[in-house]
């Protein structure tokens, strides 16, 4: 901001009348003296009381452009800033705080008890409870409220502190507000799609389940009323098919469930890994079948804070995949070990191994080596899922691989939980 | 074939799986499924029927379908619930949704099983021979 110019006119006038002021007091003093040096005197202090009022003058320019820039931010994400002395209960409040609440600039700083007052009376005791709390407890807090008569409905988070002085007495409470309105709709809009979006999958799920339930189950019905082995071929074909449309249709929607879904994040308990791994490789006996042996060797005492059903689904998935990549007779091993607050977990298999230009794509939506093959019992979502899993658990999961034909390593970490 | 006693006091026989559901393909489906395997089964397109049915006497296992138009799986058991026909019955529960449905909760002791569509044959078989027996084994402790 430039100083104005009344205030540079005013400087110039001061200093000339102050430093012809002391020119004058000295030539009093020493008239006729010959002491020529004191008047010299005289007009150094003249110059050096121009040099601070300059530097002053200069620091109050930055001041006042940093004031400026401070009230223009705030105006531009709609926030305020406030302060309010404990002792006094006199406050502070930035430009936008006023304009927030529809004030003039000019108008004192309103009161704790004016301020409540100019609260919708449904947050009012609420926010006044919260505010007094905080104080009581030296702590911090944060609250939405709206205002009285506020045509725009608007909604404010308050975010509030106590300070206190060098011997730990509360002395100022601090905070800021941000209009949230906008924000708050946008959210409101974002889980109305949301919902919609959840109603949309739920129906597609039952609309796409449910003329499938006649033909996974009566296929193979017929196939066993069936003796003509031509006959028997082709219904075969139409087995694999719809098996492998089921497992798609199946993992497509799950997919798109943990996607939106928060049910991952409110169903986690600690979860003995090895205990869960145990039970997994005892009720996956169709998905692994007889030809490969999973070794679990997780120490009893890991434990993984998760989901259970979506940490089901993510080794079922890693074990359907390392028994279906490698040859019969070979085994997989599954290792866990604690790394600080996670737990690190591989599953390694003597399967068909991956390229090197294979192991970043292999957890992408579809993702298949050779895109041109239809292979039935593959429709490239599944390691898509275990990573959906894994992150919405706050993990990472990569794959490693020494090559084609050498087999598999799928690590990944998930939160370590307490003991059990 | 069971022993099902009616309203009137009758000892009447009859089927003794009931799948309740509003898709002829699925009632099609299940009751050729379960005739093959010997095991009898009448079919109920709703509520209504349902309930006829347990009027008359049904007792045994009931395939109810979740999703279905008017009242649904969970208010038809609410609706038998409140008519006193529960008694004597097991409910398992066939859906389309591939996660327990949140109104279950409170049901749990009456709903035995989730089963989801598609199903493979086998299993469902098995699964409702499991439900027989322990029909049988309540009927005897009773």
């Amino acid at each position: 901001m430039n100083v104005p110019r009344r205030i540079i006119v005013l400087f110039l006038l001061s200093a000339f009348l102050i430093s012809s002021g002391i020119s004058l007091f000295v030539n009093s003093l020493f008239q006729g003296s010959g002491q020529r040096y004191l008047q010299a005197l005289g007009l150094v202090f003249v110059v050096m009381f121009i040099a601070i009022a300059g530097k002053l003058l200069h620091y109050q320019q930055a001041l006042s452009r940093a004031k400026q820039n401070l009230d223009e931010a705030q105006r531009l994400a709609g926030l305020g800033s406030w302060e309010r002395d404990l002792a006094t209960g006199k406050g502070y409040w930035s430009e936008n705080c006023y304009r927030l609440f529809n004030l003039s600039p000019h108008s004192p700083v309103p009161g704790m008890e004016e301020f409540f007052s100019m609260l919708h009376a449904d947050d009012r005791e609420l926010m006044r409870e919260t505010v007094m709390e905080t104080i009581r407890r030296s702590g911090s807090y944060e609250a939405k409220y709206r205002l009285n008569n506020d045509s725009g409905n608007r909604t404010f988070l308050s975010r509030g502190k106590v300070m206190l002085d060098g011997t730990g007495q509360p002395v100022t409470l601090v905070g800021s507000i941000q209009d949230i309105t906008h924000k708050q709709r946008r959210d409101q809009f974002r889980e109305g799609l949301l919902k919609q979006k959840d109603l949309f999958i739920s129906r597609l799920g039952h609309d796409l389940k449910t003329p499938l339930t006649p033909l996974v189950a009566l296929l193979p019905l017929i196939r066993s009323r069936i003796e003509d082995k031509r006959q028997l071929e082709l219904l075969d074909l139409c087995i694999n098919n719809v098996s492998y449309i089921s497992a798609l249709v199946a993992k497509t929607l799950l997919l798109a469930r943990l996607a939106t879904s928060d049910e991952g994040t409110s169903h986690r308990l600690d979860l003995q890994l090895s205990t869960l791994v145990d039970s997994i490789i005892s009720c996956s006996s169709d998905i692994i079948g007889d030809q490969v042996s999973i070794n679990n060797s997780i120490p009893s005492e890991i434990v993984v804070r998760g989901n259970r059903a979506e940490l089901e689904e993510l080794f079922t998935q890693l074990f359907g995949n390392a028994a279906k990549f490698s040859p019969p007779g070979s085994s997989v091993a599954v290792e866990a070990s604690r790394e600080g607050d996670m737990v690190s977990i591989s599953v390694r298999d003597n399967g068909i191994g991956l390229y090197p230009e294979e192991l970043v794509h292999i957890f992408e939506d579809f993702y298949k080596a050779d895109p041109s093959r239809h292979l039935l019992g593959s429709c490239g979502l599944g390691l898509t899922i275990c990573r959906r899993i894994v992150e919405s658990h706050g993990g990472r999961i990569s794959a490693s691989s020494p090559g084609r034909d050498c087999g598999t390593t799928i690590s990944f970490t998930l939160e370590a939980g307490g003991r059990i | 074939m069971n022993e099902t006693e009616s309203l009137s006091g009758q000892i009447t026989i009859g089927p003794r799986v009931m799948l309740v559901d509003d898709e002829e393909c699925i009632r099609e489906t299940i009751s050729e499924l379960l005739d093959s395997e010997g095991i009898d089964i009448v079919t109920a397109a709703g509520a209504g029927e349902c309930l006829q049915l347990l009027r008359n006497g049904f007792k045994g296992v009931i395939l109810m379908d979740v999703m279905m138009p008017g009242k649904d799986g969970w208010s038809t058991i609410r609706e038998i619930e409140k008519a006193g026909l529960l008694k004597g019955n097991i409910i398992s529960m066939l859906t389309a949704l591939d996660v327990p449905d949140e109104r279950m909760e409170g049901l749990q002791e009456v709903i035995i099983d989730y089963i989801t569509k598609p199903f493979e044959p086998a299993g469902f078989v098995e699964n409702v021979r499991k439900y027989l027996a322990l029909l049988d084994q309540m009927k005897s402790g009773s």
